[in-house]
């Protein structure tokens, strides 16, 4: 469970202090998948940095599973560039964040080998990431991520540097895995499709300070679903209407 | 084929060069004198090395040049990497660091001699002190340019500060520790030089002062092919230690 409450959050510009959240608040109950969506600057990227800790200079309150842990172990986060040590081979790049946290390194390489043989990228685990293409770094990246166990994802804009067809893959398998872990998943993304593909439900989040303009559950009922037969689902366009007609231009 | 292509292009500027010297400087006597000239230079090299006593000075040398350029940089890369732990240091001390960077080494000289007398001790702290800055610069602002999203990625691993030095700003400032320790092979060459020029017994700079005092132009260049191969042999172990510690770069390659 994730608790945004009444966050007022300001940035340094050259003319001087800007508003960029003023009272956001939402609240992302466990399992759910919300995507959020907006337009370039309205502080989506700002957002996750607050929930992860990363950057502590905000007003209001954001709770995380009653913050009984430390948020590292709660929260794992995804980001647009896979950020790969470039002196560490796949392997080690994966299981990096799991050693950073004190886990048996054992468990860490098997659960690895488990992910790397689902993403059919076994053979690469000893290369370096200079020698992967964008689709496989962005793989072991996620494999990174999803390996550390954490109850809520933060991933933000992970798919959007790769082509179409891994980026299908990779939808997939976080939805699967979100929907095998009971995770909770914030996804941030500029595309609509993938937020619809792929959430339980969306928010749009308006140029700042504006907070949520929109907010809006998924409900596609199909057996099996996963980002393609979600594509193909008859309410799909509809929600892309509701959605489109909301996105700040 | 095409490598030995490539040597026999590399070398034939040079052996146009001492053609040319070695007629060119023949048939007037007086030049030979001021000049030389390559056949005299290897009578003068061969004849100074079999009585050891160039390859003496170059052991000289390269033991004041190798072991001031470990200590210098060894005390810079430190104190550089020291500075990224602590941002306050780094703002206090930085004017320091650009006072010392910018006296030149011949100005320290002197009173090296007086602390630390004519031995060899001298021109190690020459040495360390030609290589201390670069060093510390480089490693600070190979720490400092770490990638920030590297960094705040540990971070959200909950990596504490220990980690993050050891797993992102060491790595990826090795580049730069790399560049600063072949620009301190020329600089710790420098440093050794310039103690045995000021007060030496023995070592290449000081053979090179006295066979200039001597106009003995044929061991002065002797000696300066010495200070090449030194030179060289410094430059040829970083490389090796570069492709040693940046493999990654090579498997990516």
């Amino acid at each position: 469970m994730i608790k945004v409450k009444n966050i007022c959050k300001h940035f340094e510009t050259t003319n001087g202090k800007e508003l960029l959240f003023n009272n956001l608040s939402f609240e992302v109950p466990n399992g759910q998948f919300l995507s959020i969506l907006g337009p370039n600057g309205c502080g989506k990227s700002t957002l996750f940095n607050l929930i992860t800790g990363v950057d502590s200079n905000y007003a209001g309150k954001i709770i995380i599973n009653s913050n009984s842990n430390p948020i590292h172990k709660s929260v794992s986060y995804m980001l647009q560039n896979d950020l790969l040590l470039p002196w560490l081979p796949v392997i080690d790049n994966i299981i990096i964040g799991g050693t950073i946290q004190g886990m048996s390194k054992a468990e860490l390489i098997e659960k690895s080998n488990y992910y790397l043989n689902l993403l059919k990228i076994e053979h690469l685990k000893n290369k370096y990431p200079t020698n992967l293409s964008g689709g496989e770094r962005q793989k072991v990246a996620l494999i990174r991520t999803i390996i550390l166990g954490t109850e809520i994802l933060l991933l933000d804009e992970p798919f959007s540097a790769i082509d179409y067809n891994t980026r299908l893959e990779l939808q997939a398998t976080i939805y699967k895995y979100a929907e095998e872990n009971n995770t909770t998943v914030i996804l941030v993304s500029h595309d609509i499709d993938e937020a619809i593909a792929v959430s339980d439900r969306i928010i749009i989040l308006g140029a700042k300070p504006n907070g949520i303009i929109l907010d809006i559950s998924i409900e596609l009922e199909i057996k099996n679903r996963n980002p393609v037969t979600a594509r193909q689902h008859s309410e799909f366009a509809k929600y892309f209407k509701t959605v489109w007609e909301n996105y700040p231009r | 084929m095409k490598q030995f292509k490539t040597y026999c292009l590399t070398s034939l500027p040079l052996i146009v060069f001492l053609l040319i010297w070695e007629f060119l400087v023949s048939p007037i006597g007086k030049n030979t004198f001021l000049f030389s000239k390559p056949s005299l230079i290897l009578k003068s090299l061969k004849e100074n090395t079999i009585n050891l006593i160039l390859p003496y000075d170059f052991l000289i040398t390269g033991l004041e040049t190798l072991l001031g350029f470990l200590l210098g940089n060894l005390i810079g890369i430190l104190l550089g990497f020291g500075l990224w732990y602590s941002t306050k240091l780094a703002e206090i001390s930085r004017p320091y660091i650009i006072a010392i960077g910018s006296v030149p080494v011949f100005a320290l000289a002197p009173i090296t001699i007086i602390w630390f007398g004519t031995g060899i001790f001298a021109k190690v702290m020459l040495a360390t002190i030609s290589t201390f800055t670069i060093a510390l610069i480089q490693a600070y602002t190979g720490a400092k340019n770490a990638d920030k999203n590297q960094i705040k990625l540990l971070k959200t691993f909950g990596a504490n500060k220990n980690q993050i030095f050891f797993k992102i700003i060491i790595p990826s400032s090795l580049t730069w520790v790399l560049s600063s320790l072949k620009l301190n092979v020329s600089f710790a060459l420098l440093g050794a030089f310039i103690g045995e020029f000021i007060s030496a017994e023995n070592g290449l700079g000081f053979r090179m002062i006295k066979a200039s005092s001597l106009y003995n132009t044929s061991l002065l260049f002797s000696a300066l092919l010495y200070f090449l191969i030194l030179s060289f042999i410094f430059n040829y172990a970083i490389n090796i230690l570069e492709k040693k510690v940046l493999f990654w770069k090579e498997k990516s390659n």
